[in-house]
């Protein structure tokens, strides 16, 4: 702010100084050449000078309510629409190529444009404005009429960052405003791993799944496919991190088939696993692997469970620990450490399992057929039960897995940690089958619920859905400043969230960033095209809507605008004083 | 009047030259067709019709848009002149008008005229016109069939097969190494194939397995050194025969690759696969696996066989064991069994034999093991799975062994039939002598009391009155109970009926489904031989009522499971410390097991992953990096073996491995996605594994609210 008005100044009284000094020089020569003529024309080009270099403008006041409309032509504007108003009076267009193919004014700073006309109405077509053109008319308002829905993927949301052998859903929408049917195909590794097709003329909501074989940063392949043509291809990055291994500690009040199974699933896993069984009053069988924590396990009052990430048990096991035991574990699940529950015949239910609503156990039944569903309706194979046990309602679980409306499977929240419980036996006969996706993908679910939840350093969130090659892209990161980042751009640290920090910047390159343990991923300026056509209707349409439901619409109120003077005058001026000044020193006279 | 002949003379000059400068026209034509044609016929497959046609446009269209094939009287007569001296340059004075002649131009006339008879055609050939012309049309003519002989034969040759007959020196191979001018592949399958020896320039191939091959190679310059290198690892030098000729021999037994290392320079991978020869395979289209004969049904069994092999079969047999006797004094006896006599050598045939029971010395309570064994021309021998035919024994049936002992669960129901079976046979050995209405009536109560025994069964599965015949259905409400003896052909629908549904009385039984098919079955044999019986049949309905024993017989001996005696020796118990409590002896055993070495299969895997997963991201880079420069060669490792073993599907990859670093990642999307695939399909799917969820660090303010909201 100091440089803009201090060389104004220093210029204008260098002028004058200069000034003073021809009118003296002037005073002092010997010819005659008619003095004031040369006096006014040094004066002259002196001034045209000042005028010509600094920007000189004027406040000029507008009508205060104007009926005038002006048309802005975004893109997407119909070509038909564009014939029909391009021969109105105030027609602007924000996108070059309209303004060059129909020959209409391009709005090259829309803040002054807004300024010049915010006597006007403004009148949109096409997809709409930017979020930062509409946050200039947030006092005026707008009206829009929106094109016709774009075509091709308007919507697509996946998860980002996933673990390995984590299911990633694709939820998509995509309109299909053709007389064919279009098929949607999601390819992995240029295979094809999950299709569907989209009827024509549908604006419908898919869903694609995968379950990728790669890890590391990827880049899958999104294509619509109309008979023998590609539509639309669209990448689809995913981050897929292999989960660290977790350590975990089983108890259980009998050798079983199930702890022994289990026990070798972690193992396969690379889980660092303890075990202890008791083998009778006080005595117990202990198996730990060589890297796990945790080694003397006979008093559980002693254990350091802020190094353990879960704790399986059976119920049995459970209700005969100690009270301080008991305590102990409490403790620990309040501070985060998951507890799998293993539910059996339980002469007396411990404190864990209280949390829950034990049914049956009352003794053995006639072998049973069990079909387990999960709660978004994926099965199992059948399995065979013999003891009949299941759980309760209750308002503060989740249910996890049901036979029929049995809930065979639930957990909830304690402290920060969570308490998982199952009736599910007999799990191994899976492997013994040779059906290990089954038993995987059960305990998997159940270890997931129950898992200690692991400090996140780094999670990202973006403002716009597709942070675009050369678009101002905003970035949230929890976690520590991003080192190469800080150098480039500054974080902001957020207020009241501590390890949240933001960054602001127009990405130069496309493709994948990792930096540190951060990674995102920059799309191409015309990647998913369609989708960030679709939500610039949607932001100006619902722009419009606030607008008309707000009282004033900013029609009524009188504007100053900032003229500025032209520069030629000045320039003109400046060349005939010099000009007359010139003739004056040839000394004809 | 004789100017008239002067000018019949000149019109007739005329035609003459027209006719003339048309056949050059059309020549020319022709000629320029025949020319495109020829062109057109190296690339693409033209009849000769497309040239002639061609031609014909030309030479019409020249006609009509120039006129100079035309022709004036005038102008003749000046041509006439230019080439008869003899008409002193007045020709055209034929054409004009008698009555606008001179003196002297009569007189003229007259003169020229008299020598027109003088002059020569030789004088003023037309021929010239046809000189060039003709022979230019015969010249593209000529080439046009020289150019379709050289498209077929080019055509013939381009063909990829891998037994082709061909020179030593072969057509350039596009995928020759470049200092190899020439290869060969002599290929000598097996004698017992009965293939005949091929050649071929192509270093990939496919040949059957244990075929021999020699290679030759012909370098174009002095070559030092020249190996083979196996599947990336083993290297073979070729034998050098002097003048840049190299060769090696070599069998092929196994799939695999190789590339041929000239002086250190490195060939492309060329793909070597190998045709197994399978054994015979041998499908018994007759009998059932087992097969039951039952007293009184016929004692011969049809078997019929279909065998194919790859190349010929050269031997089968029928293979037989006959096992008679009981408990610890079985014996078998195998023999081989006639076949009929067969050609040799073929590729596939068919076997029947009718098989009598008798004629192999078996009695009633014997069983028959029987399987084909075949072999092929190679050697190899194949067998069938082993069927089985048993014969039933009456006494067997009729006695009561395995039945007293175990559930006995309605035992007069059992003896009731054997009781019928009895009093039937008593009624066949006295029939002689009874009169013919007591037999019937005999028949008749024996078939009344089969009926009674069948009603009673049916009670278990749910049948009411006798009208039910067989059971098989269900009853509903409102029905007319108008069925027939239906057993449900689909097993859904069995299975439907008999399994338990909840609330269903009629399952409310203590069989299982497997029981109530058996009962079913026996109720509808027990129904076959009531109504022989009532049909006053009693010899035919004896096997019936044999067959409805002996699956009374399985029935009552289904739920029995038979297990292997193993002995087992248990620690003696200490009767004075047993049930004392005492736990001061038992120790907490502690078991640690040391971490294993890093697994490297799964490291592996693991870095194929990421492999995988930094290819999608090179398809957009085009820049393979720093990063690039260590995958390829990780991943070359990982192709080596996959490659060897099933070269088809991943020896492509492992060249696109090559090419894309070469070319550095850059306009290589295709060998990209070859590469994508196969490393795809080298991986196993993931199976499900635990994903820790992800929160904010402990210290956060999230975790400060809850500590300070808990109690």
């Amino acid at each position: 702010m100091m440089n803009e008005h201090v060389l104004p100044v220093i210029f204008v009284v260098m002028v004058i100084a200069l000034g003073i000094y021809l009118f003296i020089m002037e005073k002092r020569r010997s010819y005659k050449f008619h003095y004031a003529v040369r006096w006014v024309a040094s004066a002259v080009a002196l001034l045209s000078l000042v005028g010509w270099l600094l920007p000189l403008s004027y406040s000029s006041r507008t009508d205060s309510v104007s009926n005038e409309v002006c048309y802005v032509f975004t893109k997407g504007t119909p070509k038909d629409t564009i014939e029909k108003r391009k021969r109105g009076q105030h027609v602007v267009t924000t996108d070059s190529a309209i303004s060059r193919i129909h020959r209409i004014t391009l709005a090259k700073n829309w803040s002054d444009f807004v300024q010049k006309n915010s006597g006007r109405q403004l009148i949109v077509y096409g997809y709409g404005l930017s979020e930062s053109s509409l946050h200039h008319l947030k006092d005026k308002g707008i009206t829009y009429y929106k094109p016709a829905t774009p075509e091709g993927f308007v919507f697509a949301h996946w998860q980002r960052y996933v673990g390995e052998s984590e299911e990633i859903l694709l939820w998509l929408q995509y309109h299909n405003p053709r007389s064919q049917a279009v098929k949607i195909a999601l390819k992995d590794a240029s295979m094809v791993v999950d299709s569907t097709t989209v009827s024509p003329d549908t604006l419908n909501p898919l869903l694609l799944r995968l379950k990728p074989k790669s890890v590391g940063n990827v880049v899958l392949d999104l294509i619509a496919v109309a008979g023998k043509d590609t539509l639309f291809s669209e990448k689809v990055p995913i981050h897929i991190t292999v989960p660290p291994s977790s350590n975990v500690l089983l108890l259980s009040s009998t050798p079983s088939f199930q702890h022994k199974f289990l026990g070798a699933w972690f193992q396969e896993l690379r889980y660092p696993l303890a075990s202890r069984s008791r083998i009778s009053k006080d005595k117990f069988s202990t198996f730990y692997t060589s890297g796990h924590p945790l080694s003397q396990l006979d008093n559980l009052e002693r254990l350091d469970f802020g190094k353990l990430d879960l704790l399986v048990a059976d119920e049995a096991e459970l209700s005969q620990l100690s009270g301080r035991e008991t305590k102990a574990i409490e403790k620990a699940i309040n501070d985060g450490l998951g507890l799998l529950i293993l539910g059996n015949s339980a002469a007396k239910p411990s404190f864990f399992g209280r949390l829950f609503d034990w049914k049956g156990g009352q003794g053995q039944v006639n072998e049973r057929a069990v079909q387990l569903v999960t709660s978004d309706g994926e099965r199992f194979s059948p399995l065979s039960f013999e003891e009949e046990i299941t759980l309760g309602y209750s308002e503060r679980q989740r249910g996890l897995l049901y036979d029929g409306n049995r809930i065979m499977a639930a957990t909830r929240p304690y402290g920060l940690g969570h308490v998982t419980a199952t009736t599910i036996q007999n799990t191994h006969q899976w492997r013994l089958k040779g059906d290990e996706a089954s038993y995987a993908r059960l305990w998997s679910m159940l270890v997931n619920s129950a898992m200690r939840h692991q400090d996140a350093d780094q999670a990202t969130v973006y403002s716009a859905a597709f942070p675009s090659l050369f678009q101002w892209t905003h970035m949230d990161v929890l976690g520590a400043p991003v080192h190469s980042f800080v150098d480039y751009y500054p974080p902001i640290s957020d207020n009241w969230i501590a390890r949240r920090h933001s960054y602001a910047f127009w990405p130069i390159k496309g493709g994948w960033h990792t930096d540190s343990d951060l990674s995102y991923y920059v799309y191409g300026n015309a990647d998913w095209q369609a989708a960030k056509d679709y939500a610039r209707i949607q932001s100006n349409q619902y722009f419009a809507q606030e607008a008309a439901s707000s009282e004033d619409n900013g029609l009524s109120e009188i504007a100053y605008l900032q003229v500025q003077i032209p520069k030629w005058p000045f320039f003109m001026l400046f060349l005939i004083s010099v000009a007359i000044l010139w003739y004056a020193g040839r000394d004809f006279i | 009047m004789k100017g008239i002949n002067g000018k019949q003379w000149i019109s007739r000059w005329k035609n003459k030259w027209m006719f003339h400068r048309l056949i050059q026209i059309a020549c020319y034509a022709w000629a320029a067709a025949f020319l495109i044609g020829a062109s057109m016929r190296l690339f693409l497959d033209i009849g000769w019709f497309i040239p002639v046609l061609l031609g014909g446009m030309f030479f019409v269209g020249y006609l009509a848009f120039f006129k100079r094939w035309q022709m004036s009287e005038e102008k003749m007569a000046h041509l006439l002149d230019a080439n008869f001296p003899a008409l002193e340059h007045s020709a055209s004075l034929f054409l004009q008008p008698a009555e606008n002649l001179g003196i002297l131009q009569n007189i003229q006339l007259s003169i020229i005229e008299k020598r027109i008879p003088e002059l020569s055609d030789r004088d003023y050939s037309l021929q010239e016109y046809l000189k060039r012309s003709v022979p230019l049309l015969v010249c593209s003519i000529a080439l046009y069939v020289l150019c379709g002989i050289f498209a077929n034969v080019h055509e013939k040759n381009s063909g990829n097969s891998s037994v082709s007959t061909g020179s030593s020196l072969a057509q350039p191979n596009p995928s020759l190494p470049k200092r190899i001018a020439a290869s060969q592949l002599i290929v000598v399958p097996p004698a017992y194939t009965g293939l005949p020896l091929s050649k071929q320039s192509d270093l990939s191939f496919r040949v059957p397995a244990g075929s021999s091959i020699k290679i030759q190679l012909t370098a174009n310059t002095a070559v030092d050194t020249m190996k083979i290198i196996w599947n990336g690892k083993e290297e073979l030098p070729l034998v050098s025969k002097g003048s840049n000729e190299w060769e090696m021999d070599f069998r092929a037994l196994a799939n695999g690759f190789y590339q041929i290392n000239i002086d250190g320079e490195l060939s492309p991978m060329y793909m070597m696969e190998v045709i197994p020869d399978l054994p015979v395979a041998i499908t018994v289209e007759k009998p059932e696996p087992r097969t039951v004969i039952d007293p009184g049904f016929p004692t011969n069994v049809a078997v019929r066989a279909g065998l194919s092999d790859d190349y010929a079969i050269s031997d089968v047999r029928l293979l037989a064991t006959v096992a008679s006797g009981k408990g610890e004094s079985v014996r078998f006896q195998t023999k081989e069994l006639d076949l009929p006599s067969m050609a040799k050598g073929q590729k596939t045939m068919s076997i029947g034999k009718d098989i009598q029971l008798k004629s192999l010395g078996m009695q009633p309570g014997d069983e028959l093991y029987f399987y084909f064994s075949a072999r092929d021309n190679a050697g190899q021998e194949s067998k069938s799975d082993v069927y089985v035919v048993a014969w039933q024994d009456t006494s067997e049936l009729m006695s009561m062994s395995g039945m007293i002992a175990g559930v006995d669960l309605v035992p007069e129901y059992f003896r009731s039939q054997r009781q019928i079976i009895i009093d039937t046979e008593k009624l066949l050995a006295d029939m002689p002598k009874l009169e013919r209405s007591e037999a019937n009536n005999r028949s008749n109560n024996l078939g009344v009391d089969q009926k009674l025994l069948r009603l009673r069964y049916g009670q278990f599965l749910g049948e009411e009155n006798e009208s039910d015949i067989g059971g098989g259905h269900e009853h509903h409400e409102g029905d007319g109970h108008d069925h027939g003896n239906e057993v449900p052909e689909d097993v859904n629908v069995l299975m439907d009926q008999l399994t338990h549904h909840h609330d269903n009385a009629e399952d409310a039984t203590f069989f299982t489904p497997e029981q109530k098919t058996l009962l079913k079955a026996t109720l509808t044999e027990m129904w076959n031989a009531e109504l022989r019986l009532r049909t006053f049949k009693p010899s035919e309905a004896l096997p019936y009522a044999y067959k409805a024993l002996r699956l009374l017989k399985d029935l009552q001996q289904s739920s029995r499971a038979y297990v292997g005696k193993t002995p087992s020796k248990t620690t003696p118990l200490k009767l004075d410390k047993r049930l004392g409590g005492d736990l001061s002896e038992i120790t907490s055993p502690k078991y640690k097991k040391e971490e294993r070495s890093k697994n490297e299969n799964k490291e592996k895997e693991l870095e194929i992953r990421k492999t995988l997963a930094w290819l999608s991201t090179l398809k957009g880079q085009r820049n393979m990096q720093v990063e690039g420069q260590k995958r390829w060669k990780e991943l070359e490792a990982h192709l080596l073996e996959p490659a060897a073993k099933d070269p088809k599907n991943y020896l492509p990859a492992l060249q696109a491995v090559r090419l894309i670093e070469e070319k550095n990642g850059k306009d290589c999307l295709a060998e990209i996605n070859v590469l994508e695939k196969a490393v795809f399909r080298l991986l196993p799917t993931v199976q499900a594994k635990p994903v820790q969820s992800s929160t904010g660090k402990t210290d956060n303010i999230y975790n400060e609210y809850l500590k300070q909201i808990q109690p």
